[in-house]
């Protein structure tokens, strides 16, 4: 094992390629990544300073430039797309703010319902995030049952004991909305 | 400066596509004599400053080789670093690389006449 590996510099790319390359299949982006690796080993003696590993790097390709690489060898898989902040924000908030409405007649669930084909429908995330966030999404039709059931065996359902379970309910969207927020604004230009 | 950035970049990029289209054949062609290993492939294509490409990228050429059956692989312990991969060409990719020989004369004659004939008009 060669301490090329382990350079900082080296192990930020990698993990550039890495989320570049989030549309692969794992086993396509595992060998892709060990390819890497290999090359880097092989190109870079122990104890390379900065500016030979930069230029080792440099040589390689950016990682957008690899990962676009890579996902075009791949038929039927398009590359991720950067989508505008005021678009996810928009999406990712009908999420979160759907969450106490459920069972308000059914308004939450519609909006539910718009934000998850918004997801599904956009090209900033993976199938994985796709599936997570529109979990999350959903996740009230559960939660809200069951923190409610919770609160009548503990002895009553008042009006604070309803807005508490519409705060429970906004828990899941709400963490499942910053996990999408976070990968999309990676994609972003200035986060290259 | 910045003109000149741009001009290159639209001349690179109908440059970029012919590569893209003939750069596994120039692969398998290397292949053809003997195995090699991934950075011995980029040395020898970079040899030839029209096929240099951005090195990571040939990684996913050669992994697309390896899964349709064009090239095998193998590892070789070496004495002064990490084990390297060869990559090796398959009767397939032999006959692969037989029928892109046989079309590409006639493809660069066929280029070649109408560039000829279009500076010529």
């Amino acid at each position: 094992m060669s301490d090329a590996l382990t350079h900082p510099l080296v192990r930020a790319y990698l993990a550039s390629v890495d989320r570049q390359a989030a549309v692969l299949s794992d086993d396509r982006r595992r060998d892709l990544l060990a390819d890497l690796r290999e090359h880097i080993e092989s190109v870079l003696p122990q104890g390379a300073d900065d500016a030979a590993v930069q230029q080792a790097l440099d040589q390689l390709g950016t990682p957008r430039e690899i990962a676009a690489a890579a996902i075009a060898e791949e038929p039927g898989v398009t590359p991720l797309q950067p989508q505008s902040s005021a678009r996810t924000t928009l999406t990712l908030g009908m999420m979160v703010l759907a969450a106490p409405f459920f069972e308000v007649l059914g308004i939450g669930l519609v909006v539910a319902v718009l934000a998850a084909v918004r997801i599904w429908r956009s090209p900033a995330w993976t199938r994985r995030d796709k599936r997570l966030g529109i979990l999350c999404a959903f996740s009230p039709l559960l939660v809200i049952p069951a923190a409610a059931a919770l609160f009548v065996l503990a002895g009553g359902l008042g009006a604070e004991e309803l807005i508490g379970i519409f705060l429970i309910a906004m828990v899941i969207p709400l963490a499942g909305a910053i996990r999408l927020g976070r990968s999309a604004a990676r994609l972003r230009p200035h986060a290259a | 400066m910045v003109a000149g950035k741009a001009s290159n970049h639209v001349e690179a990029r109908g440059v970029s596509q012919l590569r893209k289209g003939v750069l596994e054949y120039c692969v398998l062609a290397l292949l053809c004599d003997r195995p090699r290993y991934g950075v011995e492939l980029l040395e020898a294509l970079a040899d030839t400053p029209v096929m240099a490409t951005s090195q990571g990228t040939l990684y996913p050429l050669l992994s697309r080789l390896r899964r349709s059956g064009l090239a095998d692989t193998y590892l070789v312990e070496s004495a002064s670093g990490p084990s390297r991969r060869y990559y090796e060409l398959t009767d397939q990719g032999r006959q692969a690389l037989a029928e892109f020989s046989g079309h590409w004369p006639g493809f660069r004659d066929a280029v070649d006449r109408f560039l000829v004939s279009g500076a010529e008009s």
